[in-house]
């Protein structure tokens, strides 16, 4: 590769694979994961010793000749995130990442485990929390916080007991304990409970808006999303989105980075759309790829198609389609949508109808269609045109029978 | 390193690179933060008859931050045959039936 990072991810991948195998070393394993995060992250290797240190850990033989080609791409690498101009090392950044050599094996956390009920942790996170208690006042800390979690000041049920008992992955209970604190856990609760979402809609999918950027508890490498949480949720509320829609549709857009999703609301505003109606029918595709949306917009401009206010209007779903283009295409091309029949209309309604109509006529033809294509469009599909039986409420949105 | 597990479920090397580079870093980050969510609903997908979990990952990755029981309720919303005939040939349209 050009600029060498897939062939240091492979080779660590190597390595860690040989470590696991191995000794199991968590102070080696640890060093080669927060090696791959610095590659995965974009940022600069600098720690050259580190890299020597693995190949000769690992290599039997050739060992020269295989620190040459390493340290090649080393250089690829870091040569290349130049030439994108990303900024050089933070120093503050760093030295969160910076590795502290320790004594692992000293340090006893058999007894927290035991007291939260975990039998066994990732070994990352194991050598993350035996660095962490190794401070007397965090193990304290990590102790106390548990037990707020379980009981109030008062000894009774706290409301966050509910992270405590329902986190199915204890590794992130450790992860929250050692990095958030029963304020943030207490504040992202009430949030949800003004919203009306329960906890239980968040707790497994996205613990990460546990753990704050804001208060300097995180560390590098562990997602922390409370402040983007509240931030999306601010900027949904000032477009009057309601937020049990997109809490119980697509939670992930809430972790968005707030600035990003900000500008990519405005350019919705700016082409004179309806955010609310976007947000609440295609959050799904706009929260991973929102240019999607945004060209399909233009799309439909350039067919005359309008998009109305009418808040029920299921046709934003269309927007949401990434062949949307094509499929239209496909429907003119065939005479199947056609300006001069006058059943059909220039709305998108209409053009919605005839795309579900379509698929539902691929399924029904039980047509293998390639899966590398995705755009549900096969030459010559017989588009009947036939009674199809709606749902009792006439929505397109449900399956037709079939006749 | 992030996504390795899903080889446990078929995905390739080459396709875990893809997704690697299709997505941004600090999604993926949250996604193998929520792992063992991630794992219990590609299981369901499995089980429900998704023949390729690379090609849903790959074009709706959302999927993968709803609770399974939000998955398995939107799952409801169309005849199960056809729903399947769409994850595995046209994932596209998905979206028009709000899943």
């Amino acid at each position: 590769m050009p600029n060498g990072k897939d062939a240091l991810i492979d080779y660590l991948k190597i390595c860690l694979e040989k470590e696991k195998n191995s000794s199991k070393d968590l102070k080696s394993i640890k060093k080669i994961n927060n090696l791959l995060d610095v590659i995965n992250d974009k940022r600069y290797i600098v720690d050259f010793k580190l890299i020597e240190e693995l190949i000769r850990k690992y290599e039997t033989s050739d060992i020269d000749s295989i620190l040459y080609d390493i340290m090649l791409n080393v250089n690829r690498y870091n040569n290349y995130l130049m030439n994108k101009n990303v900024k050089y090392a933070d120093p503050i950044l760093d030295k969160d990442i910076e590795f502290e050599e320790f004594d692992v094996d000293s340090v006893d956390i058999s007894d927290i485990l035991k007291s939260l009920e975990i039998n066994e942790l990732d070994k990352d996170l194991e050598y993350d929390l035996k660095k962490y208690i190794r401070n007397e006042d965090n193990k304290k800390k990590l102790v106390d916080f548990a037990s707020r979690l379980k009981t109030n000041d008062d000894g009774e049920v706290s409301q966050e007991r509910v992270v405590y008992d329902r986190l199915g992955d204890k590794n992130n209970l450790i992860s929250i304990l050692m990095y958030s604190d029963i304020n943030l856990v207490r504040a992202v609760i009430n949030k949800l409970n003004d919203i009306g979402v329960s906890v239980l809609k968040v707790l497994n999918n996205l613990p990460s808006i546990f753990i704050a950027v804001s208060d300097g508890k995180a560390k590098y490498g562990v997602p922390a999303n409370y402040d983007k949480f509240m931030g999306n949720i601010a900027t949904l509320e000032s477009y009057g989105v309601d937020i049990k829609t997109i809490i119980n549709s697509c939670p992930n857009y809430l972790i968005n980075d707030v600035n990003k999703n900000k500008e990519d609301l405005k350019k919705l505003d700016n082409m004179g759309i309806k955010v609310k109606n976007i947000l609440e029918n295609v959050v799904k595709i706009f929260s991973i790829n929102p240019q999607v949306i945004i060209n399909n917009i233009e799309v439909l401009n350039k067919y005359g198609i309008e998009l109305t206010d009418d808040d029920n209007n299921y046709g934003y779903r269309i927007l949401g389609m990434q062949y949307l283009d094509k499929k239209i295409e496909y429907l003119i091309s065939n005479n199947i949508w056609t300006q001069d029949n006058n059943k059909m209309l220039d709305n998108i309604d209409l053009l919605y109808g005839l795309l579900i109509k379509l698929s539902y006529m691929n399924w029904k033809n039980n047509l293998e269609l390639k899966k590398s294509k995705n755009d549900g469009i096969v030459d010559n599909v017989p588009f009947e045109e036939e009674q199809i039986e709606l749902g009792e409420n006439e929505d397109v949105s449900r399956v037709p029978k079939r006749v | 390193m992030y996504l390795e597990y899903l080889k446990e479920y078929n995905v390739s090397e080459e396709e875990i690179k893809d997704i690697i580079n299709t997505y941004d870093n600090e999604l993926l980050k949250n996604l193998n933060f929520s792992k063992k969510n991630v794992k219990e609903i590609i299981k369901y997908l499995l089980e429900f008859g998704v023949e390729d979990i690379y090609n849903v990952i790959k074009n709706r990755i959302d999927l993968f931050f709803l609770p399974l029981s939000l998955v398995k309720q939107n799952f409801t919303k169309l005849d199960k045959n056809m729903l399947v005939y769409l994850l595995n040939n046209s994932i596209d349209d998905l979206i028009n039936y709000n899943i």
